[in-house]
């Protein structure tokens, strides 16, 4: 077995069944924990607390204005991060033939040079993302074990399609091998560490956004 | 010529109980408040400190001690070593520490005297965490921490 065959064959498998498994322990066990009692009466009812939560899922991609002249750099540096991923993963032609093989879906996909461009860009993006975190006071108390080692799953992906790419460090299997297997190992790592926030983000901002609304403020 | 004497610790003169027994009070009031809101919004902090910039105690003195998730830091450490989905391996591999006394009276200052519940720290937080919420909680924990059993004890003061 190749370790281009590995990588598509065991390792893929094994890499979702990990993700399955964990993705389903991690939100079991935040969903069966019994929940606080409110004894304040609503100010509004279930379709308001609902509206509330759908528009505090939207509106939170965007920071008010108030903050916004001390948070720029942060804001613009993520956004141009996930931005980035978004468009190497739903615009680059591999990925978008790997999603159909599996989902039947298809759209026209972005030239290579685009993608290359891209990634380029949210590499930079990345490494600045990560230069903030260590030189930053605050960053520096928050951070963990678990933010470098997030930004380093997803990073790996990211550099080993800009290689795969030029197919100049190494042959294209050797690379097209590694590429398969870093972004494995970021499947792999998704339940157990904040790249879980891809799916909890939408579901904090939409409980917020419903107990807000049930208290009668704005969101 | 003035002599300094050590205070004794507020915790243990709260009401005559040893430190570890307020730990203990202290743990399980953080937990009891903790449900699937409270559960969603810890896990889901990504530590991008924007909180921070809009809390008044940071922004006025620079202090990251003042980021408002930080200021929940115990809540945190029970949630993750007690009841998160990982918590067997957070006490396996020792990756959270046990929530000692002195943590608790240090907490003290940043839960109690370092915020007024304005809310701008849950208006920001991109991940839509309700940290004002969450301080809340943590202060209850530490009341639970410093009340008193019943029948009531004698006050030590």
């Amino acid at each position: 077995m190749t370790l281009l065959e590995f990588a598509r064959g065991p390792a893929f498998q094994a890499s979702v069944l990990i993700l399955i498994a964990g993705l389903t322990w991690r939100l079991t066990a935040i969903v069966l924990l019994r929940s606080r009692s409110q004894f304040a009466a609503p100010r509004h009812g279930l379709p308001a607390r609902i509206g509330g939560g759908a528009a505090t899922i939207l509106t939170r991609f965007v920071p008010r204005r108030a903050f916004w002249p001390r948070i720029a750099v942060s804001v613009v540096l993520s956004a141009v991060f996930h931005l980035g991923l978004a468009v190497i993963i739903f615009g680059g032609a591999p990925h978008i033939l790997l999603i159909h093989q599996f989902t039947g879906l298809s759209w026209p996909s972005l030239p290579k040079g685009v993608i290359v461009l891209v990634s380029g860009v949210t590499l930079a993006s990345m490494i600045a993302l990560l230069l903030r975190r260590i030189a930053h006071p605050v960053l520096r108390l928050l951070s963990t074990a678990d933010d470098y080692l997030s930004w380093l799953v997803v990073f790996l992906p990211v550099l080993t399609g800009i290689l795969l790419s030029g197919e100049t460090v190494a042959g294209y299997e050797t690379l097209l091998a590694l590429h398969i297997l870093s972004a494995e190992l970021m499947i792999v790592w998704l339940p157990f560490g904040k790249l879980m926030h891809a799916g909890l983000v939408f579901a904090g901002r939409g409980l917020m956004g419903m107990n807000f609304s049930r208290k009668g403020a704005a969101t | 010529m003035n002599t300094v004497t050590t205070p004794p610790s507020p915790l243990a003169t709260g009401a005559n109980r040893p430190d570890d027994a307020h730990v203990a009070k202290a743990m399980r009031g953080f937990l009891a408040d903790i449900g699937p809101s409270s559960a969603l919004a810890l896990d889901s902090c990504i530590h991008c400190g924007r909180c921070a910039e809009a809390c008044q105690f940071y922004v006025q003195t620079g202090d990251p001690r003042y980021t408002p998730i930080h200021k929940i830091a115990p809540l945190k450490q029970a949630y993750e070593r007690e009841m998160g989905p990982f918590a067997f391996a957070y006490k396996l591999f020792g990756l959270t520490p046990k929530i000692s006394a002195d943590e608790l009276m240090q907490w003290q200052e940043l839960l109690y005297d370092s915020c007024n519940m304005c809310g701008r720290c849950s208006l920001i937080c991109p991940m839509g965490i309700d940290i004002a919420d969450l301080v809340e909680q943590a202060r209850h924990g530490m009341f639970v921490a410093r009340k008193r059993n019943r029948p009531p004890e004698a006050p030590s003061d």
